[in-house]
């Protein structure tokens, strides 16, 4: 029940927020931190459900961006069609790099999409006369305005675009919710515990370990999407293996395997980075021994470790057992 | 049905017949062509020395691994080569030698994720909950119950799996074995590892498995559970098949007691 009203609370937090906090740079932030939540949410997925760690996430991302750009700049395609194709593109790409990897077990998987990353960088560097290249894509138009009779959300501006990704965010974390709760992620989940039982147990391992990757994919090619259209510009920096690794981090950060650790983990990879900016020069040293003293002292992440500390106070009332 | 004495099971109407399996592991010969035939609603025991192959016979039965020769019939459907989720998908289950569960699972969802090959309603009903993928979902907790119940840990249902004994365990992993009510279920030695209260309600379910549609496939050490549960033996010592018979048989078999029983004490 606690839960549920948490839950609540967060997300009317996030309603009103943009008309509380009016600095520009603070909405811009929040806009870039849900975007990444829900790359954390997908990398969820397969690596805190099912078990297999992909250093893809940033590539997919990338593939999500330079398809609704390109798709709505060059075919003149109306940007909320692009935005609806990016994810199906990204789909794709996923199945090519997890359809070998994921019939075998173990560490190939990683290898595999790690690789699948660099391949994916370099294409967006060097296939210039599709990319640009480096120097990177401008003037990605904005998704076209709708009118809601009494108001006209106008995409350019950050508030309307902020609600816009957390409708997207929220709608992507009911469908998650929803996958994880069913027998699709039951057995996500016994995979993660113990593949050559579940494959006994009469689950074809593949096809679900596929399934989980190729839907965290094309959540990270949403949001590289939403990332392309809300900053106007794309080059292929922020899509390296280093944007994976982020992912990766956001997950354990937050608490593997849970619905709000993504959540919690993705926001803080994007914004104690910059909360940190007030020790400049030992910045990416603090934000390094952050991360490390997570690691060592709440292994299962932050929202696990508060979720038991709130277990442990309402279990310790007076009258209960003191043992 | 077959009884203890009469009626050989002929691979014509056996529910599995082996036919001259055999495997390799680079130079070790473990399993060289072995033939034997299971019937419907039979128990029969596999017994040998340790290394004689019993596990890597379960293993190519299972399609857990892939035979080196020879052919595996189910249900008169040849299996050999099949991936291990689609022989259990056609109604042939196993356990294994080291015990297997899925830890942070309660003992009720254990045993639903070995329903899942019963599933009819589609991933997207499960995941939209559409009305029939949720009713389904309830029969199937209802299934898993009954098993729970079968196998002794009703009483555990709701209990996480890293939770319970040992010998529970044990008798989880062959609940989520028996979830989808299979014709066959293959236990490489079940009762490792229990004493001597919880062998005998183990030999209660083995012995109780044949009324429920389920034939049985049973490695152990332990005579006195084989003699008991067991319509026939199947003996290997050193990856061929020795001796085949009926417990009777096979207590005074010569061959065997030479390779086998005599060297244990078995009481
Ligand atoms: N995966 C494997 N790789 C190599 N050798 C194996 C493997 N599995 C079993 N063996 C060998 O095959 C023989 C039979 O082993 P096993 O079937 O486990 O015997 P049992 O179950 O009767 O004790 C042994 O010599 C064992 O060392
Ligand atoms: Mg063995």
């Amino acid at each position: 029940m606690w839960k549920a009203s948490a839950v609540a609370c967060l997300v009317a937090a996030a309603i009103v927020f943009p008309l509380i906090v009016t600095v520009n740079y603070f909405l811009h932030l929040a806009i870039l931190a849900l975007i990444f939540v829900m790359v954390a949410q997908g990398a969820n997925i397969i690596q805190g459900y099912t078990g297999y760690v992909s250093i893809a996430q940033g590539a997919f991302m990338g593939i999500g961006a330079y398809s609704s750009a390109l798709l709505s700049m060059r075919l003149g395609l109306p940007v909320w069609a692009s935005m609806a194709i990016a994810p199906i593109i990204t789909a794709v790409a996923a199945v090519i790099a997890g359809y070998p990897s994921l019939r075998v077990k173990g560490h190939y998987f990683a290898i595999v999409t790690l690789a699948m990353n660099m391949v994916v960088f370099i294409v967006l560097v060097n296939w210039i006369s599709l990319t640009k290249g480096e120097p990177g894509l401008p003037s990605i138009p904005s998704p076209e305005p709708i009118n809601l009779g009494f108001v006209e959300l106008a995409f350019e501006k950050r508030r309307p675009y902020y609600y816009l990704t957390l409708v997207m965010l929220l709608a992507v974390m009911a469908i998650v919710t929803l996958i994880v709760r069913s027998r699709i992620g039951q057995a996500l989940q016994a995979i993660r515990q113990n593949e050559v039982f579940a494959e006994a147990a009469g689950i074809a391992c593949w096809k679900y370990k596929l399934f989980a990757f190729v839907f965290s994919a094309s959540l990270a090619g949403l949001a590289g999407a939403l990332y392309a259209h809300y900053m106007g510009f794309i080059n292929p920096t922020p899509f390296s293996a280093d944007a994976s690794l982020n992912a990766i981090l956001a997950v354990i950060l937050g608490g593997s395997g849970t619905l709000t650790g993504p959540l919690v983990g993705g926001a803080l990879t994007v914004l104690l980075p910059e909360m940190l900016r007030v020790a400049e020069v030992y910045r990416l040293i603090a934000y390094g021994l952050i991360l490390i003293l997570v690691v060592i002292f709440l292994p299962r992440g932050l929202v696990p470790a508060v979720a038991d500390l709130a277990a442990r106070l309402r279990g310790n009332k007076p009258g209960k057992d003191v043992a | 049905m077959t009884t203890a004495t009469a009626n050989r099971t002929t691979p014509q109407d056996a529910l599995l017949s082996a036919e001259a399996i055999s495997k390799r592991f680079g130079g070790v010969q473990a399993l060289k062509d072995v033939s034997f035939a299971i019937g419907r609603n039979e128990v029969v025991g596999l017994i040998g020395p340790n290394g004689s192959g019993k596990s890597t016979c379960v293993n190519l039965l299972s399609g857990l691994l892939p035979v080196s020769g020879g052919w595996v019939r189910f249900k008169g459907d040849v299996i050999t080569g099949r991936p291990i989720y689609d022989v259990v998908a056609r109604g042939l289950a196993r356990t294994f030698q080291a015990t297997q569960v899925f830890l942070e699972y309660t003992a009720r969802q254990n045993v639903l994720i070995g329903c899942h090959s019963l599933f009819k309603t589609g991933a997207l009903g499960a995941i939209s909950r559409a009305s029939h993928a949720v009713s389904e979902y309830h029969a199937m907790t209802a299934q898993a119950d009954e098993v729970l119940d079968f196998i002794g840990l009703g009483v555990r249902k709701d209990q996480i799996a890293a939770t319970l004994s040992a010998a529970e365990q044990r008798l989880l992993m062959i609940a989520v074995a028996l979830a989808a009510k299979p014709d066959l279920i293959l236990l490489d030695e079940p009762a490792a590892g229990m004493v001597a209260g919880e062998r005998r309600a183990l030999a209660r379910i083995i012995r109780d498995l044949p009324r429920r549609g389920t034939s049985a496939l049973v490695i152990e050490h332990h005579m006195g559970l084989i003699m008991e549960v067991c319509d026939r033996i199947v003996v290997l010592n050193f990856g061929q098949k020795i001796a085949e018979g009926t417990p009777a048989e096979i207590r005074v078999n010569q061959v065997v007691i030479d390779a086998y029983l005599g060297h244990r004490d078995h009481a």
